[in-house]
């Protein structure tokens, strides 16, 4: 907590308090760089500022921007970093709302009645959605926050089950927002009207061509647009459920559900009231200092009306808290201008405007390139002597934006028609980017600010995408110029005559991808022989494990015969987990997490007879804690007997497949997501990957399997399943994305066959499907060109080789117990195989034995259950 | 970490003993295994027949009997082992460990005799 009395006089005296009223991405960004700025006063003690944010809404700041992905699915949206958070002089007040505001006296009164002081108070309240004063307006719904989203998707899945038949929505409001919302809740099934007052959808940012062709494009994904007409009226029944809307053309279309998104408007009520200037339509006036009229009270974001408008565009927003932050901390930064450039994906239809979209400009030339049939239009503006860009508009395709928009304002090397690829079909024509070009907006970081992290100059040179992403924070809000980025990156390197080192280890001069490649082709079988061709020295932790699941992947072999045996990981090599005192933890295969009452007792007894620590996993089985090695055999005969098998938990190989109960028992399934998990993880099992993978089987749109969490996950629909790939939980959590929809059973077990076996080709050691994704030139979609539609010519390939791994399969412990060579290497000691392994104490805890503490073993009266109790291999039963 | 295997702690025979450990042809080449001898773990390595490496089966860092466990490597000319636990990296010949520096895992000598290896701890 900030503003503690109690703080050591080290904080200093000279600490202020920074009050921000308002919790979004303006007010995220502002803590964000005085977090990471403010390191010391001039008379160098500590940070200057306790800084206290008042968010109104029960979130930690979020990005707003992707309120769509919310729609259609569960993404957390809490925006990054949160680490400013964790500090203890930054405090944010979430679910508390601002009253007042008194400039004189500098406090902010709050809604609990209570009351903080400022030294420096920065309006970041942001605006709201606004509803016109129609008839019916009361059962309108607006499109503004997780909570509006949230409540719009369970609706339409509520109504559709109340109906029997999709929802109706009609959306007003044909911008960015609208055309969002109407897309999002097309795609969970609803259909869609979309009312837009303009003449064409975008009217604010897109001319009447590309409005055309948008529109176009967006009638063709099955939303119907009624333009040039707004609602006149909500008609509901006696119960206030909405039945439909009129519109000003007097068309009446019938509706459950209406959802306004026609603009925003400035949340500035409290500066109205605290006296501070507020402009003509809305919006604290601020000068280029981000100052308004108040002394010590700033502006940020869309409540700030910066030359009579206010701007609902993040890069806007964030390039204010930049400047607020500065001058806070001394500094002299100005806001010059709104950069409105554009770039977003509707219902999968690209669309980007920049610059002086329009040709609003004296003397500019427009070239435009417009193809109706197809839905295309790309147009850029330039001077009148066709050098100088000044903006630009793409709709259908949109590659070449992210290239072009850096050079805004600048002379174009090349004739401007050759950058309209709609046109020639080819590349867009290679451009040389200047250091002080903008290639991020939304963090306004310069292409000369990317190229400087590549080399170095901030630390650690950033040689791969991620690096280079979070170092520079390039790509890291809107995405639109990631693309940019990576060629940056890559024209850096080459430049710099820097070839990105893949090798593995020092034993190993090549990239894992090429390792496979080679010993595919080679068709090589040993660790010997394949270091002996490709690499040197003797191997190390690093390239043996990778070398062993190289061949266990190509190979269905025993993977600890031939010597593979001191080429595998930790767990690998005891077919178990290794815990932190050298026992191991045993997890049988249930597969889907479906287990019957008789297997479930087994579990329970061996568990009991071994003196097992039991937990179920978070992958819906049953984790075994505390085995010796040497007890690993016993314990799994017992268990093969009882007809489980290897659940592979230690192996870098397919874990669970996770379902909901499905359509069997679930009063919502659609599908029978028990079965399909079932058959995937029956079909996966034992295939070795470059990092351990787990599939998610949802039997409807509910996902209750967590699905979208997984590398592959599957999510039933009426029509089938929706396939999605890429996600992970763990250190670094990613959401999958979709591949493709509405699959039966036979299309999608063959594309996920084509997709883990391109992974476990391609991927780095170690790499999890969500970053190999991120770091294939193209990401999704490339995958679902070589998974989809074959460009590469590969899925034959791919397809046979699961269809080997499938037909090689076998279970690692049953091959284990009826082999006596291969049970010998889970004796305790070569000399003396019938004295047990030794060492590990256990304490009870929660009806349960544990390791000890290392406090606890220090203290002599700690109650120790010694080994012994525990039966010796051969001595059970 | 009493015993540094030199020539000359050889010669104060009161020092150490060779122990019997087990036949040459009961280890898998880079397979590494223990064996008890006087109530002492100790991990073995047997590279090829001519060179073999025995350690404390004892993770200096964890406490964990676990180091038979790790993987057989080189750094450079170095032969290695790898903790199984947290990957720590030590040469089989000194100890040393190359990856925290400071921290020691406890060697001993081998030797073949009549297909047998033999380590040499102290009395």
């Amino acid at each position: 907590m900030p503003m503690n009395p109690s703080l050591p006089s080290a904080a200093g005296p000279s600490r202020r308090q920074l009050v921000i009223i308002g919790g979004g991405p303006a007010a995220h960004r502002l803590v964000d760089a005085i977090h990471s700025r403010d390191t010391g006063t001039a008379q160098g003690g500590g940070p200057r500022f306790d800084v206290t944010v008042i968010a109104e809404e029960p979130h930690e700041p979020y990005d707003r921007v992707a309120l769509s992905r919310r729609l259609t699915g569960d993404d957390d949206l809490t925006l990054q970093p949160r680490s400013p958070w964790a500090s203890d002089r930054i405090e944010v007040r979430t679910g508390q709302r601002a009253t007042a505001v008194d400039t004189e006296a500098r406090r902010v009164t709050l809604a609990d009645g209570s009351s903080i002081g400022y030294d420096e108070l920065v309006f970041a309240t942001g605006s709201s959605a606004p509803v016109p004063e129609i008839a019916g307006a009361e059962h309108a719904r607006v499109y503004r926050t997780i909570e509006d989203v949230d409540y719009l998707r369970a609706e339409v899945i509520r109504l559709a089950e109340l109906h029997g038949r999709p929802a109706r929505v009609a959306v007003a409001g044909g911008g960015l927002l609208g055309l969002e919302a109407a897309g999002g809740l097309a795609t969970l099934g609803a259909e869609v009207d979309l009312v837009h007052s303009g003449g064409w959808l975008m009217s604010a940012q897109l001319d009447e061509g590309a409005g055309q062709a948008l529109g176009r494009l967006i009638a063709q994904t099955g939303i119907t647009l009624h333009l040039g007409t707004r609602p006149q009226q909500v008609l509901a029944d006696a119960a206030g459920r909405v039945t439909a809307v009129r519109l000003g053309n007097t068309r009446t279309l019938p509706s459950d559900l209406v959802v306004f998104s026609i603009g925003i408007r400035a949340r500035d009520e409290l500066a109205v009231a605290a006296g501070i200037t507020t402009g003509e339509r809305g919006g604290i006036v601020i000068g280029t200092d981000c100052r308004t009229s108040a002394p010590h009270v700033w502006a940020i974001g869309e409540v700030a009306n910066f030359e009579g408008s206010c701007t609902g565009l993040v890069a806007p927003a964030n390039a204010m808290a930049e400047v607020v932050a500065d001058r806070l901390l001394g500094g002299d930064a100005e806001f010059t201008s709104v950069d409105d450039a554009t770039k977003l994906k509707l219902s999968g239809v690209d669309v980007a405007s920049f610059g002086d979209a329009k040709g609003q400009g004296e003397n500019v030339l427009e070239i435009v390139f417009a193809d109706p049939a197809r839905g295309l239009y790309q147009k850029l503006v330039v001077s009148d002597d066709a050098r100088t860009l000044l903006g630009g508009i793409f709709v259908g395709d949109a590659e070449p934006y992210s290239a072009l928009r850096p050079l805004l304002g600048r002379e174009l090397s090349g004739e401007p028609s050759s950058y309209l690829t709609a046109a020639t079909g080819a590349s867009p024509a290679d451009l040389a980017l200047p250091d002080d070009a903008l290639v991020c907006s939304c963090n306004n970081v310069s292409v000369g600010t990317v190229r400087e992290y590549v080399r170095g100059d901030h630390g650690d040179a950033c040689t791969d995408l991620a690096s280079l992403k979070s170092c520079s924070r390039a790509g890291t809000q809107c995405g639109s110029c990631v693309s940019l980025v990576g060629k940056i990156l890559t024209q850096e390197l080459t430049a710099a005559g820097i070839e990105v080192s893949r090798a593995m280890c020092e034993h190993f001069p090549i990239s894992r991808q090429e390792v496979f490649e080679s010993v595919r082709v080679l068709g090589l079988t040993s660790f010997d022989e394949i270091i002996g061709r490709l690499g040197s020295g003797h191997g190390c932790d690093i390239c043996k494990p990778a070398v062993a699941s190289i061949l266990a992947s190509q190979h269905s072999a025993y993977v600890l015969d031939r010597g593979l045996g001191g080429l595998q990981d930790t767990n690998d090599r005891a077919l178990a987990n290794m815990q932190k005192d050298g026992s191991y933890s045993v997890v049988p295969r249930i597969p889907g997490g479906e287990i019957t009452p008789q297997k479930l007792a087994v579990i329970a007894q061996v568990a009991s007879d071994y003196g097992l620590y039991t937990k179920i996993t978070g992958g819906q089985r049953i984790d075994l804690f505390g085995a010796r090695l040497d007890q690993l055999p016993d314990i799994w005969r017992r268990l093969v007997d009882a007809g489980f098998e290897s659940g592979q938990a230690y192996g870098k190989s397919l874990r669970n497949v996770k379902s909901c109960v499905g359509s069997t028992w679930c009063r919502f399934g659609v599908q029978d997501s028990v079965a399909m998990a079932i058959n995937l993880e029956l079909r996966y099992r034992g295939l070795r990957a470059p990092h351990k993978f787990k599939f998610g089987v949802s039997g409807c749109a509910r996902e209750c399997a967590e699905a979208r969490g997984k590398d592959v996950g599957v999510i039933a629909t009426e029509l089938g399943w929706n396939m999605y790939v890429g996600g992970n939980g763990g250190f670094q959590p990613a959401h999958a994305q979709l591949l493709a929809s509405d699959l039966d059973d036979e299309t999608l077990v063959r594309y996920i066959d084509r997709y883990l076996m391109y992974y476990i080709r391609t991927a780095d050691r170690l790499q999890r499907t969500a970053r190999w994704m991120e770091e294939l030139p193209g990401g999704i979609d490339h995958v679902r060109s070589v998974i989809i539609d074959d460009e590469l010519g590969l899925a034959a390939e791919l397809e046979a080789s699961m269809a080997a791994h499938v037909e090689g399969y076998e279970d690692e412990w049953a091959a284990t117990l009826r082999d006596p060579e291969r049970l010998r290497r889970f004796r305790s000691f070569v000399n003396a195989p019938e004295s047990p392994d030794l060492g590990f104490p256990r304490v009870e805890e929660r009806g349960q034995l544990r390791p000890p503490t290392t406090e606890e073993l220090a203290d002599p009266a700690t109650v120790l259950v010694s080994g012994p109790t525990i039966p010796v291999r051969g001595g059970a039963r | 970490m009493t015993l540094t295997a030199t020539t000359a702690a050889h010669a104060d025979a009161t020092s150490t003993v060779w122990l019997r450990a087990c036949p040459v042809d009961e280890l898998e080449p880079a397979f590494g295994e223990a064996v008890l001898l006087r109530g002492r773990q100790i991990a073995l390595f047997l590279i090829s027949p001519e060179e073999i490496y025995a350690v404390s089966n004892i993770d200096p860092v964890a406490s964990a009997p676990v180091m038979a466990r790790g993987i057989v490597g080189s750094r450079g000319d170095r032969r290695t082992i790898a903790s199984p636990l947290h990957k720590e990296v030590y040469d089989l010949s000194s100890g040393e460990c190359l990856t925290e520096p400071g921290v020691m895992l406890e060697t001993f000598p081998t030797r073949v005799v009549g297909g047998v290896i033999e380590v040499e701890v102290t009395g």
